[in-house]
């Protein structure tokens, strides 16, 4: 929802605007490598965020097992069949309004679908993605990282009791520390590569190069320097070295990444412009630095938003004059849910071309990237028009190196996504007891039958 | 060696230079010790014994005929008695006879003590932070960044972001200046090729836009923006606009055509014009009705939505920091600051008529790009540039001559080769990777920007200073230290010239320095610097006053609250007045919106200008109202936290922190009648733990609750329906029946305030914070600048005279 009205920005959106400059990108110019020497390619966690739920009917198909079959929803996405495991019968029950509560009918359930806790009093849960962020972190240079669509200010408003950031993104890396999400490529691009125009090997080269001459200055002026400061000043300059040691490191596995030949995978890539005006030129550009983010293992963990929970985005290109959530209030007006139907398959077909590239890159071992991934779209609300939480699309690809059984269709009776949460903690081997640590989370135990 | 240092310390010391200060040569007579023990035994050891330890100051078992043996414990005495703090409200007190004869002898001692062992700190190494990492670059390289978004925020101690200790290093922030190095040094010589890039200024959707926006704009125009933009290259660029839009997504105020002026450092460079146009019929004018029978026409909705997609220009632009501004011009049929219709929060959301108004401005490019141009940093940059035919020798002579000059600047001191040869052999591995002369110094300048020498101040002892001692800094430290105190960044020229001939400390040599560093523009930053931080001015930024309570509040007015502070303060510093008019200036500056808010007439437009205030609580920092809103909660007003501002900020007497499990403020009475805020704060004084610091804090609140929590004017609470009572007595037992009789109260402390204003100088000024050997300096700067009212000037002088700015202690 675009903020027009004359409200002043929250001090939690405040805090989510500095939080967005202290979240400290990386290095210019720096491609970590994949782990050198490691057998096994690392195992990448992805989140897609479907906004405003799906039409049901579209999306959910009614055979089970390996005989599902592919509804119109799924159709853009039908060449990734054998690649794709449905989940279907999952509530998010720590969504529904407590005694006496009414409204937060899109914050609830988008600020619980991570969480497994209703949000209250500003504090929600630590979210899945940020378990696991937690859990490998010091593997890649970035924790994780956190996509969008929407712009930062049409998170704003307030929606009965609920602030804008409970719908603006999905990640939570503590119960009251939302992490906003960035919509511009061209600041994905730098957090992720720094101040450089391309990513073919012959500029990394040459960056490499430069980089490595002005550490050596730097490093030759510490040093002097360590050598004739006062003793009880010398932490300070400490600290200096460590972070110069620290970028020298990253230098280092760079190097070895261009000597390997690595960096010529990623020729062709180069620094977006900004934020296009198409909405779909937009999604790719943005996916495409999703792409990158796992390619280069600068983070194992990502999460995307095709649209803020509650958007109202004119979807003019498909003829949808009227916004997402006042489409999705269609009443059972046909002309309505078409153009839903529309945006739904819209975004499928997004999300192909993404899952596409991911299943067309090998990896050191010769798998694909997508077989070394878990990435599960799916949304907060089935049907948007009644603000249903209960029975959300959900839909797993990638084989997780085997711990994902996909090409089938899984029912279950009401059971909490917050199992499903749980067994994703399970495959990345990162403990539960912070995502349990909210006295009101919905998880009941890890999901079975995924694998 | 360095015992003899002591010597010429003294010599020069303001501690002996003021005009007489009050000496104790000999020991106090053992019977005037006998009569102060009694004082204390009679006022202050109730409390303040073995067995109460309260505040944790045993005055039973402290030596008051041997201050020296604990003067920290005795300057925190100092301080209270001179406010006459303690003993507490409602106990007896000592006459003010008695309080004056034990002040004058505990400062005596204590300063007495200072003389003969001067203790000057030791300063640690010292990072530069955003501010003065923004300002350096901008006297070194003649470049304006945008330092926040390059590098991160910088904690803040002792209420100052100079403090050192806050100011750590950690790996990310070496990321980020090494990032930041190749951005500045990429702009500032004019990157060899740039793929077009695409940067969007927002215009933030909570401004009104309905008047002129900004100085930078020309008269006649109304809303819109100007932003300075660095242009790369010379080269074509595209000037976008996307104009506000409703939440339903169509675009506001299309119905009539409108023009909207798009200028380039002033100059028009376009009239677009926008709205108007008519495809059919239009839907309702509040979009969230999706009644089918009212829907418009297809046509007429497409441009609804995107009329301005045609609003982009593009133009040929030199390279160089320009002011971009885009502006509609106003047609003069709306009264300027009248928003039409008034609507309800959620109306206003769906709402598509009414002005229109810009949601942000993109530049795009360059396209075509031609040469990096003729911008003043490459200006500042090439002194010299070798000729097509210069052989590698000439050149690297040239790039010599350019780093050792602006090496020299970045390093504060002389330049070695040991300083010049790494970067040299940088300008090599730029030019020897196919860039030209231009890519070797932006390489070697990267790596410039990147030493530890750029970014961190540091000071040494001096070779075989003996340990402990204090010893005079050098010339070259004295003058980094002046330049950040004074102008938040490096020396110029002049500085060093004068610090490297070694006469720096000659007196009138530095008086002449200090007072052309005053009246230099640079010095605007120290104003605005240390004023933003110490007056609560960065805080009006993330204050959020809750639209259901005020309505009225918008971004305007926070803007001009921002001003005012700022503007005011400037002038308090730049007309040099006394500290004491801190407290009661009857001048303050305005602009429409704030003359509105502040209930003022004859006030209109967007200029600010300086006016008497309208009613005499106004007057003077307490009366400006984003104080009062930044020590405010959203939806109320807070004595306490304005009552702990005033003590921490104009009283030095900081109320300790709250012990925790405090309960909430009650709304109601037992019986569910709305309470006041004074009924509902003497519930919560009722408790015994919560009394002491709120009695010191409160009253000095409530004597401010005519100002709501946005800082306007009230004599009734709106939710309570009773009127305001701004009656109290004063932590000094002086009792007061209204703003005016508390702020005449207060003002009988304006000695103190005086004493607060030097210990905020001096923290800002030291980079540490203030310890109890301190105190003397202090209370020796406020008497020295008495002759002088305590002039703004007189006070910094006193600061940059002082053994603690002059003279560092030799580690242990």
């Amino acid at each position: 929802m675009k903020v027009l009205s004359r409200k002043t920005l929250s001090r939690r959106t405040f805090l989510r605007g500095s939080g967005a400059s202290l979240a400290l990108p990386f290095l210019d110019a720096m491609i970590p490598a994949l782990a050198a020497d490691a057998a096994r390619p690392p195992l990448r966690l992805g989140y897609i965020y479907l906004p405003i739920g799906r039409i049901m009917e579209d999306w959910t198909p009614t055979r089970t097992g390996r005989e599902f079959e592919i509804t119109p929803s799924l159709e853009p996405l039908a060449g990734f069949r054998d690649d794709m495991l449905l989940v279907s019968g999952l509530d998010i029950k720590a969504a529904d309004l407590l005694p006496g509560e009414k409204g937060g009918t899109h914050a609830r359930p988008s600020a619980a679908y991570l969480t497994g806790v209703h949000p209250y009093n500003n504090s929600v849960g630590i979210s899945v993605d940020q378990v696991v962020a937690k859990a490998i972190r010091g593997d890649t240079p970035l924790a994780s990282l956190e996509l969008g669509l929407d712009p930062a200010e049409w998170a704003g408003g307030n929606e009965v009791d609920y602030d804008g950031f409970y719908r603006s993104t999905i990640s939570w890396r503590t119960a009251t520390t939302p992490l906003p999400t960035e919509n511009d490529p061209r600041k994905v691009f730098e957090r992720l590569f720094g101040d450089t125009d391309s990513l073919d090997s012959e500029t990394t080269r040459r960056r490499i190069l430069r980089q490595t001459s002005i550490l050596d200055v730097v490093n030759a002026r510490a040093r002097a320097l360590m050598a004739s400061v006062d003793a009880s000043d010398r932490y300070r300059l400490e600290e200096y070295f460590d972070g110069v040691r620290e970028i020298e490191r990253r230098i280092q596995i760079a190097e070895a990444r261009d000597a390997r030949g690595e960096t010529a995978a990623l020729d062709g890539f180069t620094r977006p412009a900004g934020i296009p005006d198409s909405y779909a030129e937009h999604a790719k550009l943005i996916l495409d630095m999703m792409f990158l983010a796992y390619r280069t293992n600068m983070t194992r963990v990502v999460a995307f938003m095709f649209g803020h929970e509650g958007t109202n985005r004119n979807y003019l290109e498909l003829g949808a004059q009227d916004g997402h959530h006042s489409l999705s209030h269609h009443k059972g007006d046909t002309q309505a849910i078409d153009l839903l139907r529309k945006i739904d398959r819209h975004q499928s077909e997004l999300l192909a071309a993404f899952l596409e590239r991911m299943r067309a890159t090998r990896e050191i071992d010769g798998s694909s990237l997508l077989e070394n991934s878990i990435i599960i779209a799916g949304s907060a609300l089935s049907d948007g028009n009644n603000h249903l939480h209960n029975d959300v699309p959900i839909a797993i690809f990638g084989q997780a190196q085997g711990r994902v059984g996909t090409g089938r269709h899984l029912r279950f009776d009401a059971e909490p996504l917050s199992n499903l949460h749980l067994a994703v903690l399970d495959m990345f081997g990162a403990p539960a007891d912070e995502y349990l640590s909210n006295d009101t989370s919905d998880a009941t135990g890890i999901l079975p039958g995924l694998g | 060696m360095f015992r003899f240092l002591v010597l010429p310390l003294l010599a020069g010391s303001p501690l002996l230079l003021g005009p007489g200060p009050v000496s104790a040569t000999e020991p106090a007579a053992a019977e005037a010790v006998a009569g102060y023990r009694l004082l204390l035994d009679r006022h202050c050891v109730t409390c303040h014994n073995r067995a109460l330890r309260t505040a944790g100051v045993m005055l039973d078992l402290a030596d008051v005929g041997d201050v020296a043996a604990d003067p920290a414990l005795w300057e925190r005495v100092v301080t209270k008695l001179s406010l006459r703090a303690m003993p507490p409200v409602g106990a007896p007190r000592p006459g003010e006879a008695d309080y004056r004869a034990l002040l004058a002898y505990l400062r005596a001692e204590l300063d007495r003590r200072a003389q003969t062992a001067p203790d000057p700190g030791r300063a640690p190494i010292r990072r530069l932070n955003r501010t003065e990492y923004a300002n350096a670059i901008r006297d070194l390289l003649d470049l304006d960044i945008d330092a926040a978004a390059l590098l991160p925020a910088d904690n803040v101690g002792q209420g100052f972001d100079t403090v050192a200790e806050a100011l750590s290093l950690s790996p990310l922030l070496m990321e980020r200046y090494l990032f930041a190095a190749g951005r500045v040094s990429r702009l500032a010589v004019g990157p060899g090729a740039v793929r077009p890039g695409t940067t969007t200024y927002q215009v933030s959707a909570d401004l009104v836009q309905a008047e002129r926006a900004s100085e930078e704009l020309p008269f006649g125009s109304r809303g819109g923006t100007a932003v300075r933009h660095y242009f790369p290259l010379d080269g074509e660029y595209t000037l976008g606009v996307k104009l506000q839009r409703n939440q339903e997504g169509y675009i506001r105020g299309l119905k009539r055509a409108h023009r909207l002026d798009v200028r380039i450092d002033n100059e028009r460079i376009a009239l677009l014009t926008v709205g108007g146009e008519t495809h059919g019929r239009s839907g309702p004018l509040f979009t969230s009705n999706q009644n089918p029978m009212y829907a418009g026409d297809p046509a007429q909705a497409g441009y609804e939505f995107g009329a301005d997609e045609a609003l982009e220009v593009r133009v040929t632009v030199r390279a160089g920091p320009r002011v971009v501004g885009v502006t509609f011009v106003d047609s003069g049929a709306l009264p300027t600051g009248v928003l039409e219709p008034a609507l309800t929060l959620s109306d206003i959301g769906s709402y598509k008529g009414g002005e229109p108004a810009i949601a942000s401005v993109t530049v795009t490019g360059p396209f075509d790009p031609g040469g990096p141009g003729a911008t003043p940093s490459r200006e500042r940059i090439f002194s010299c540039r070798p000729g097509p035919a210069a052989s590698a020798a000439a050149a690297e002579a040239c790039a010599a001559d350019i780093l050792g000059r602006l090496a020299r600047l970045a390093y504060r001191r002389p330049i070695g080769s040991p300083d010049l040869e790494p970067l040299l052999a940088l300008y090599r591995v730029g030019v020897g990777d196919g860039a030209d002369f231009d890519g070797g110094i932006q390489l070697a300048l990267e790596g410039l920007l990147a030493t530890p020498d750029f970014l961190l101040r540091i000071e040494r002892d001096p070779a075989g200073a003996e340990a402990g001692a204090a010893y005079p800094v050098s010339d070259l430290e004295l003058a980094s230290r002046l330049s950040f105190f004074l102008w938040n960044s490096i020396p110029d020229a002049e500085l060093l010239d004068v610090a490297e001939r070694g006469v720096l400390r000659d007196a009138a040599v530095l008086d002449a320095q200090v007072r052309r560093m005053l009246a230099d523009a640079r010095f605007d930053r120290f104003i605005g610097n240390f004023g933003d931080q110490w007056l609560a001015v960065r805080n009006v930024d993330i204050a959020t006053p809750n639209p259901r309570y005020f309505p009225e509040f918008d971004e305007e007015l926070r803007i001009a609250l921002k001003e005012e502070m700022r503007l005011w303060f400037a002038s308090q510093v730049r007309e040099d007045r006394a500290v004491e008019e801190l407290l009661t200036s009857d001048t303050t500056f305005v602009n429409g919106r704030l003359a509105r808010h502040y209930g003022m007439d004859g006030v209109r437009g967007e200029r600010y200008r300086p006016v008497a205030v309208n009613r005499p609580e106004r007057s003077g920092v307490l009366g400006k109202g984003g104080l009062l809103l930044a020590t405010s909660y959203n939806n109320r007003t807070s004595p306490v936290l304005r009552g702990k501002w005033v003590l921490e900020n104009l009283l030095d007497m900081p109320p300790p922190p709250p012990p925790p499990d405090v309960p909430a403020l009650e709304v109601t009475d037992a019986g569910g009648e709305a309470l006041t805020l004074r009924q509902a704060m003497e519930q919560h004084r009722a408790n015994i733990v919560c009394a002491g610091c709120h009695k010191l804090m409160d009253p000095i609140g409530f004597a401010l609750e005519h100002f709501d929590a946005i800082g306007a004017y009230r004599v009734r609470y709106a939710d309570a329906d009773a009127p305001v009572d701004a009656s109290g007595i004063l932590f000094d037992g002086t009792g007061f029946s209204d703003t005016r009789e508390f702020r005449s109260r207060l003002e009988v402390h304006s000695d103190w305030v005086a004493h607060t204003v030097v210990k905020k100088l001096l923290t800002y000024a030291l980079g540490r914070g203030l310890e109890h050997y301190d105190q003397p300096v202090v209370r020796d700067i406020v008497r020295n600048g008495a002759p002088a009212q305590q002039t703004w000037s007189s006070l910094i002088m006193g600061v940059v005279r002082s053994v603690p700015f002059q003279y560092r202690r030799a580690q242990q």
